[in-house]
């Protein structure tokens, strides 16, 4: 024969025998039920957050009707009651006029697991507490309440560990699906910039953070170089590298950190390290919901930062490959066959909007002479300057190509004639003013100086071939009346058509 | 279709909705509304996931929440556009204050239509008062006047009512309320966000100065934090004076002691102006939601003014319709004294995205003071700490989140 009491506890078992997606919908369930065996009025679950001095409402329930709560109470946890409580698992309120008795659960969740496997340490207890009153009824509960009450509060301690092993189960086999899903994307997206928009988009959708942001180090100086970021809006978007400063990881960039930086429980920095190389960084942030990142999540991201990393390395490297293939190793400039490729759709996109652009073509001033006084090394070095030179001279849309030996071929998008005067002019100033090391010219004084020829689209041509032979022309013109010049294809067509007319007046002064 | 609600008349909701609900059931019978009911700081914690939808609870149809969080939810790109859904939409009748927390910024687009509102007062035992005062409109005009009435108030009953304190809690949790300290603030000329939505004012002399009012009510005793709420006298009772609420209070005030009289006034001033705190809650359809043409036709139907006078009603709060909210109004003369200068000095949280962040780190700042108050180890450095340390923190949030 069954008593009263077990029959109770198998209908209470039997009642919560479905699988729950969370722990609120088991409790939705549960709730009212011990409500109802212990005619009590009103339920209450708390998470119990000793450490912080906090418990937290969950769920009340009144009859059949649940609410949904998220309400921190503070506890004083040192508190004589509180300590009691702890060690009797039950208690009365202490403050409470009516009936109520307070009841603590305990259950130990996966991540506790976890921990003690990798550390051996003894495992963690979760708790929670379960409060029932007679508001109404006003009848005390009496010893077999209570001892019903820690029954039942057992079984659903252990039906609550149950669902979070399932809901841990369930969220790793999602974050196993979206690593997945990363590592596609990794095969097929080289390029960087691509890679970047798909890792936010994933870690977004993965872990719903408010913002994710990379910054990413210059792989030769080991500072930040750039810094993107996604938030809530799901919109992609390039930041201020000094943002880093935000999360706490511009300190820890310059000191090659590759620990996961937890600034505070809403901010989460993590190193991306492949092979020692320290990539950058990944910052999560719940700065606007203030929601906590929790252990589970730290874990998961310390496997996606690692794939993540790998990542760019690899495109980081196809951009490398992509370099070397389109620039020159010594000037850094760009070679002819990337150069054409720019002209061509500079023409196309000039005729298009009725644009203008030009092109400039210059030399080093007796470069061969530099060559066979000083030797190639030298050669090398007052190219590499006046290369230098260039480069920081124009802005990031003009391409310079180094066309041949010491001739450089520069593309000005959207110049006029005019402006490309002036922009020949300061290129002139700036390489007078290069002083080669001394430790690379032993000594010696070598002044630099270039000659320039210019011209314009669609003015001077209209195809891109015979607009460099237009700048050759005036850069011929140029270095046959004295070199260090510059002169546009016009002037050297004008020149050249006045010389003729002297000449065949038998007046030419040359 | 689902609709999440918060508790308006905390235990009863449940019921007061059915109820309010039966004839928009019995019109349509086949729209099976159901509701959840999730407190404030719930919800807040849900709206995060409605994006993804990968919680493990079926996406709203419909949403109550407050006006403020309408900026936040359109940039999180979570609410539909109402005036896209039904061209018909207009906000013209409602009361003017309340029309901004609709519209998403610099557009005529709707995307969240206001339901009800209610706007803080102090309400007060009349008997009691006349134990101090023969003036006691005069004595709460001021914050300093409200003090000293609590302080003759506490020494009166200290022999005769145990567990009394001049002012009860309005705070659920027991803790000083983050909402309740708003007119002390904004009395003071401080404020959480400049107008334009890009300073923060945490760090504000005045700011700490208006927190600093409000906490008095604490540390000098009259009024009890972080104790069980439920042990706790009630005004009804004698076991306190004072309740600064929303809520008009009226039945629950009136509904079980008709002899005792009480009475409303505006918030005592802490500077030189009159402040009062107007929260509003608006109705939402959510994008992930699977009925949208059902949400939108309960929106209508709960926002047409005769709902919405039942509704408020029932909530002891306001209709946000005009001519309702003027019925509302006069349909009752004491309310009509009550209200009109309360009314005519309120103001609302503005709608921008970082608002609803800000509340909540005001409520985590309340927590430290609270506690550190029980535990005697309060001293203004603490509240200038976490309001500086907060004010950085916003100032940061603002960086990423400002247009």
């Amino acid at each position: 024969m069954i008593d009263k009491r077990t029959s109770l506890f198998y209908d209470f078992y039997q009642s919560l025998s479905d699988r729950y997606e969370s722990i609120g919908s088991l409790l939705k369930k549960a709730l009212p039920l011990m409500a109802e065996y212990l005619n009590a009025d009103r339920i209450f679950f708390f998470d119990w957050i000793g450490e912080q001095s906090i418990i937290s409402l969950k769920m009340m329930c009144i009859g059949n009707k649940s609410y949904y709560m998220q309400e921190d109470v503070f506890v004083d946890k040192n508190s004589p009651e509180i300590i009691k409580f702890m060690e009797d698992g039950i208690g009365d309120s202490p403050t409470l006029d009516y009936p109520a008795v307070y009841n603590l659960l305990k259950w130990r969740t996966p991540l506790d697991s976890l921990k003690t496997i990798q550390s051996g340490a003894p495992a963690g207890n979760q708790y929670g507490v379960i409060r029932i009153e007679r508001l109404k009824k006003n009848k005390p509960f009496s010893q077999s309440d209570r001892e019903i009450l820690s029954g039942l509060c057992r079984e659903l301690s252990v039906k609550i560990n149950i669902t979070e092993v399932d809901h841990y189960n369930t969220t790793q086999l999602r974050r196993a699906l979206a690593l997945n899903e990363l590592a596609a994307v990794f095969a097929t997206s080289l390029r960087l910039s691509d890679g970047i928009a798909d890792i936010l988009k994933s870690i977004q959708k993965t872990f719903q953070f408010d913002r994710t942001s990379l910054f990413l180090n210059d792989p030769k100086s080991g500072e930040f170089k750039e810094a993107y970021t996604s938030d809530l809006s799901g919109e992609i978007k390039e930041i201020d590298i000094k943002e880093a400063a935000i999360a706490g990881v511009s300190e820890a960039c310059s000191k090659q950190a590759c620990t996961p930086l937890i600034k505070s429980d809403i901010i989460l920095s993590l190193p991306m390290i492949v092979q020692n190389k320290h990539l950058g960084w990944l910052v999560f942030d719940n700065m606007l919901s203030r929601m906590q990142i929790s252990d589970e999540d730290v874990l998961s991201l310390r496997q996606f930062s690692s794939q993540i990393a790998l990542a760019i390395d690899n495109a980081r490297l196809f951009e490398r490959v992509q370099e070397l293939s389109n620039f020159d190793d010594l000037t850094k400039l760009a070679l002819r066959r990337f150069f054409n490729e720019h002209l061509e759709q500079e023409i196309y996109r000039s005729e298009r909007f009725n644009l203008t652009f030009s092109l400039i073509l210059l030399d080093i001033d007796h470069f061969k002479g530099i060559n066979d006084t000083y030797g190639h090394a030298v050669g090398d070095e007052a190219l590499k300057a006046v290369s230098e030179v260039i480069r920081a001279s124009l802005r990031q849309t003009d391409i310079p190509c180094r066309y041949g030996g010491d001739e450089v071929l520069i593309m000005l998008p959207r110049t006029t004639g005019e402006e490309a005067e002036h922009i020949a002019k300061r290129l002139m100033k700036k390489v007078s003013e290069i002083e080669l090391p001394s430790r690379v010219t032993r000594g010696a004084d070598i002044k630099l100086s270039i000659s320039q020829g210019l011209s314009v689209f669609p003015y001077d041509a209209t195809n891109g071939q015979d607009l460099i032979n237009c700048a050759d022309k005036a850069l011929y013109y140029v270095k046959e009346t004295g070199r260090g010049n510059w002169a546009s294809y016009s002037d050297a067509i004008k020149q050249e058509e006045k010389d003729k007319q002297d000449a065949s007046n038998g007046k030419t002064d040359k | 279709m689902i609709l999440w609600m918060m508790p308006d008349n905390a235990t009863h909701t449940q019921d007061i909705m059915d109820n309010l609900l039966a004839p928009f059931r019995a019109e349509n019978p086949d729209i099976d509304v159901q509701i959840k009911i999730i407190n404030r700081r719930n919800l807040w914690t849900r709206i995060f996931t409605l994006k993804h939808k990968v919680g493990h609870d079926s996406c709203p149809d419909l949403i109550a929440m407050p006006n403020y969080w309408t900026e936040l939810l359109i940039k999180a790109d979570v609410l539909e556009n109402l005036t896209e859904l039904d061209k018909t939409l207009r906000v013209d009748n409602c009361l003017d204050l309340l029309k901004p927390s609709s519209y998403k910024k610099d557009t005529a687009d709707i995307y969240s239509f206001p339901w009800w509102m209610d706007i803080s007062a102090l309400h007060f035992r009349e008997d009691h008062l006349k134990l101090i005062t023969d003036d006691a409109e005069t004595m709460l005009s001021t914050w300093g006047g409200l003090l000293e009435a609590c302080r003759l108030l506490k020494e009166h009953f200290s022999g005769s009512e145990e567990g009394y304190y001049p002012m009860q809690n309005n705070d659920w949790r027991g803790s000083l309320s983050h909402r309740s300290v708003l007119p002390c603030l904004w009395s003071r000329g401080a404020y959480i966000l400049s107008p334009d939505g890009k300073t923060c004012g945490l760090d504000k002399p005045e700011f700490e100065q208006g927190m600093a009012d409000f906490i008095e009510l604490a540390l000098k005793g009259y009024m009890p934090i972080l104790k069980e709420r439920s042990s706790l006298g009630l005004i009804s009772s004698n076991k306190s004076t004072f309740m600064m609420t929303r809520r008009q209070g009226l039945t629950m005030f009136e509904g079980n002691q008709k002899s005792i009289k009480f009475k409303t006034l505006p918030v005592p001033r802490t500077g030189d102006n009159y402040a009062n705190y107007m929260g509003g809650v608006n109705l939402a359809i959510v994008k992930g939601g699977t009925q949208r043409e059902n949400a939108l036709k309960l929106l209508k139907w709960l926002t047409q003014p005769d709902t919405q006078i039942e509704y408020a009603a029932k909530t002891e709060a306001f209709p946000a319709m005009e001519s309702s909210f003027d019925n509302f109004l006069m349909a009752s003369p004491q309310r009509l004294q009550n209200y009109t200068g309360i009314i005519a000095s309120a103001s609302l949280l503005p709608n921008f995205v970082i608002t609803g962040t800000i509340m909540e780190m005001l409520a985590n700042i309340m927590s430290v003071i609270a506690s550190s108050i029980l535990m005697h180890k309060y001293d203004r450095k603490i509240l200038k700490d976490e309001l500086q340390n907060a004010a950085k923190e916003i100032d940061n949030i603002l960086r990423f989140y400002i247009d």
